[in-house]
């Protein structure tokens, strides 16, 4: 993130402090909307994909922000942008909890076999080959990938969002190096998959 | 790569390729699909896709047991026992359902299958405001019908608790019988029903109900801001909605969201277009107090903003001729438009105007409008009305004609068996006036008389921000109102020469524009082609055009003048006075007057539909080119090309244009102290 939108976000985030300080909850709640609103969506955007459960997850997120503000804790830095990553973090994960039900049992046994072979051959492309990566990893993976590939969140501020909101700075740290090393490992996984040739005749 | 550095992952940067891979990694997976031909919920065969709303997909179903067709919508997520967001959705499916309302997309059924849930909704046939809006320009007509229309479905839904929160072109049907249909009610949600007095209730308290969700373009601030949404966002998407019917484009537009956010956080908005300038000016008001930014100063609810619009609507069939079939064609009772509510159409548009500043500073302004708008009502209608001839008269004021195929124009040989009679012979302009030739026109109503000052003076008033009153000795007209298109291109309106103006500048007085007493029911003069225009336009209104004119003089059986074939005699016909042109010259005419005379005094001068005044007291300008409306391009280039416009009928100075075939032109910016105008109306059936 460029130096001057820190600047401009922490000097936001005072604002916001300030007002929720003097007793201002209500246009406090709009400032920390319109401040992160936007990143927010944009985060629901790129876990969830699909529209009708960004709409609902934003929905709900923003409503938590507002109900949740008053009983905020001020005292970590920068804890204000954390905090409303852990509780979009909470919405996309109970929307997608959800759809992950949803794909569960829509699979039924005569569907399974096609669908198996398929992915068998399709994944001997390198596009498919990712797909079927991806398929393995978890939602928390995926956060964390979205959190630091997309969002540009810095490491500190990821282990916030993966962690309560009440978590000392040792937890953070530890937390920070796990997702760290985490992120390395899928990393590792993928130059692997990258340097490796495709079947013949497919396309990457 | 653009990671940050600040606390770097202590390895290489990544490379595009393999950001590209992570990415890919991080996409969310897609959902499921419905299959076509797919039986769902036992009764509902899956015929085909027809797109994608907000909450699932929709498709085209037929209903096997009641043997119709359903759009039948599957949300994307499946039910389960802690879902309590679907199951509030499956409600607020059933409250629209129970809404029964004819503008909105009727629910048939609404329930779960296969663990999901679904909604079977009416499959309206036709297409999507949007895709009418693509193919059509609307007229001043069709935008108040279908403004019409989305209020009474918003308000439909609205007094049951819902707010839309989504409304678009792409969410509004035009369905074949020509009305519309609100439809996607997908991310509506409960609000907290209104009092009985809405006016009066404290729509700050009322509970959160949903945030920043809706379409760019068409959300209010509220919604950008991630504030709680109330029914008042609804509003504020109908005023972006009228906005792009009127000017052909939604008012906040960009390049991405942040831009169409910034906009409609912060742009100003103008409604001095020539586009808005051509619409009355209550629907001007509605879309300005419907845009305002902060909610409190939009209207309340619904109801007031109807209200204030109510005059202008009309209760008898769907204008958006378009899309109806021909079979679906009106009735001749339905296309008559309702006297009561054309009576206040012109009274409360010159009501409202003088209210400006007044509701400008007001902290409701809806309110201010309204209650005007309301006294408007019943204030009573034009003064100097005679009752219409029996048979005739649907809009007050105005005589309905059938329209047909005439002759219209002259042949030389009509013209060598006219002019002999006249002292002084036809006039060499009379050459304009051949050939004769066929024309036809559709059934029209006419103004009866020609526009007062009266009338003019409150118009002037009530656009005054876009006028503005030019002193110039040097000028050929040393003191005008000009109106104001864009900040450097204005056009003279009306000139205010002392001498026989009938309207008056005062910059100092509350009311700047007033009638010189005495001249209040005499025809307005000094106005050009153009000013004539935009008042019609703003009456809901147009200017005749010059085949509709000659057919209301001339008739189907061709009449040397408008009321017959007796020669005019000034006692019955305002025609000679001091102008060079006075070819009839009766001796018994006032050869010194220098101003018209009252409208509809004229006892000769009445056509058997019951026009009056075509023949003289002052000439009327009239429409030539009818294509040249509401397209702005080919409007500009119209006036650019200064082709002059055509005025007929002869006045109190000029008595050789008393023939109804008599033509005469002059610059569109131009004024003559004898003509003036009248204005037309196209019929439902005829648009």
């Amino acid at each position: 993130m460029p130096r001057d939108r820190d600047r401009e976000t922490n000097s936001a985030e005072s604002e916001v402090r300030n007002l929720m300080l003097a007793g201002h909850e209500r246009e406090a709640a709009s400032s920390l909307v319109a401040l992160f609103g936007p990143e927010l969506q944009v985060f629901l955007h790129r876990v969830l994909g699909d529209v009708s459960l960004v709409d609902e997850a934003y929905s709900s997120t923003c409503e938590r922000l507002w109900r949740g503000l008053p009983g905020l804790r001020w005292e970590r830095e920068s804890s204000l942008r954390s905090w409303c990553y852990v509780i979009a973090r909470r919405e996309a994960s109970r929307c997608r909890s959800r759809r992950g039900r949803v794909d569960e049992t829509t699979l039924s046994a005569a569907e399974a076999l096609p669908a198996a072979e398929s992915q068998h051959a399709v994944s001997t492309t390198r596009r498919g080959q990712l797909d079927h990566l991806r398929a393995t990893l978890s939602d928390e993976d995926r956060d964390l990938l979205v959190l630091r590939v997309e969002q540009d969140l810095s490491w500190k501020e990821i282990a916030s969002a993966f962690l309560d909101e009440n978590s000392n700075e040792e937890e953070l740290a530890r937390e920070s190096a796990r997702l760290r090393q985490r992120f390395r490992s899928i990393r590792k996984v993928v130059t692997a998959m990258l340097a490796s040739r495709p079947s013949e005749g497919t396309k990457s | 790569m653009t990671l940050r550095s600040d606390d770097g992952d202590g390895e290489t940067p990544l490379s595009p390729t393999e950001l590209r891979a992570l990415r890919r990694l991080a996409e969310p997976e897609t959902p499921s699909k419905v299959e076509t031909d797919e039986l769902w919920a036992s009764r509902y065969r899956i015929v085909e896709p027809l797109g994608h709303g907000g909450m699932g997909d929709v498709f085209l179903a037929r209903d096997v047991l009641l043997d119709r067709l359903v759009a039948l919508k599957v949300l994307r997520t499946r039910l389960d026992d802690d879902m309590a967001d679907e199951r509030l959705l499956l409600r607020e499916a059933r409250a629209a359902a129970r809404a029964e309302h004819e503008r909105i997309a009727r629910v048939y059924d609404a329930g779960t299958w296969s663990n999901r849930a679904f909604i079977a909704m009416e499959y309206v046939r036709g297409q999507t405001l949007r895709a009418w809006l693509t193919k059509h320009r609307p007229s001043s007509e069709e935008i108040l019908f279908v403004v019409q229309q989305l209020l009474e479905g918003v308000r439909a839904l609205h007094e049951r608790g819902l707010v839309h929160r989504d409304l678009k072109p792409e969410n509004v049907m035009v369905a074949s019988d020509g009305n519309l249909r609100i439809l996607d009610l997908g991310i509506a949600r409960r609000v907290p029903l209104a009092t009985a007095d809405a006016a009066s209730a404290d729509w700050s308290s009322s509970a959160t109900i949903g945030f920043g969700v809706g379409t760019p373009g068409y959300m209010a601030p509220e919604q950008w801001q991630g504030l709680e949404i109330d029914s008042r966002a609804d509003l504020f998407a109908l005023g972006v909605l009228i906005c792009e019917l009127v000017v052909g484009r939604a008012p906040f537009r960009g390049d991405d969201n942040a831009a169409i956010r910034d906009r409609t956080l912060h742009a100003p908005l103008s409604f001095d277009s020539i586009e808005w300038l051509a619409m009355p000016q209550p629907l001007r008001d509605a879309a300005r107090i419907a845009l305002s930014r902060d909610r409190e100063q939009r209207f309340p609810s619904v109801g007031p903003m109807y209200d204030l619009l109510a005059p202008l609507f009309r209760t008898s069939v769907p204008p958006l001729s378009s899309s109806r079939a021909p079979s679906d064609r009106p009735s001749e009772e339905q296309t008559v438009i309702d006297s009561a509510q054309g009576s206040a159409l012109g009274v409360s548009i010159r009501a409202i105007g003088p209210q400006k500043s007044q509701w400008m500073r007001g902290k409701r302004p809806w309110a201010l409008v309204c209650v005007l708008a309301a006294a408007a009502l019943t204030t009573g209608a034009l003064t100097e009305r005679k009752p219409p001839p029996a048979g005739a008269a649907h809009s007050p004021g105005m005589v309905r004609l059938s329209g047909g195929t005439f002759s219209m124009g002259s042949d030389q040989e009509d013209l060598e068996l006219q002019c002999p009679r006249y002292p002084r012979g036809c006039p060499t302009e009379s050459s304009n006036e051949i050939p004769r030739h066929a024309a036809t026109v559709a059934p029209f109503e006419l103004d009866e008389r020609e526009v007062t000052n009266q009338e003019f003076s409150d118009f002037l008033f009530a656009i005054g921000s876009s006028l503005r009153v030019t002193e110039d000795p040097d000028d050929h007209y040393d003191r005008y109102v000009q109106y104001f298109r864009h900040s450097a291109d204005a056009f003279l309106l009306y000139d205010l020469w002392p001498g026989t103006a009938g309207i008056r500048f005062d910059r100092a007085s509350p009311r700047p524009y007033s009638v010189r007493p005495g001249f209040e029911r005499l025809p307005v003069t000094q106005v050009s082609w153009l000013g004539a225009r935009l008042f019609c336009l703003n009456a809901v209104k147009r200017l005749p055009t010059e085949a509709e004119w000659e057919f209301a003089a001339s008739g189907l059986r061709r009449r040397p003048y408008p009321w017959g074939s007796a020669e005019p005699d000034c006692n019955g016909v305002h025609i000679a006075g001091k102008g060079y042109l006075n070819v009839l010259n009766p001796s018994n005419c006032d050869r010194q007057r220098e101003i018209p005379f009252p409208v509809m005094t004229a006892a000769q001068d009445v056509t058997p539909d019951g026009v009056s005044d075509l023949g003289g007291n002052v000439a009327e300008w009239v429409d030539s080119d009818p294509n040249v409306r509401g397209d702005a391009a080919t409007y500009a280039a119209h006036l650019a090309s200064e082709r002059p416009e055509v005025f007929r009928g002869a006045a109190f100075d000029m008595s050789f244009m008393a023939r109804s075939t008599a033509r005469n032109f002059r610059l569109a910016f131009n004024v003559g102290d004898n003509i003036g105008f009248r204005c037309a109306k196209s019929l439902p059936n005829s648009l």
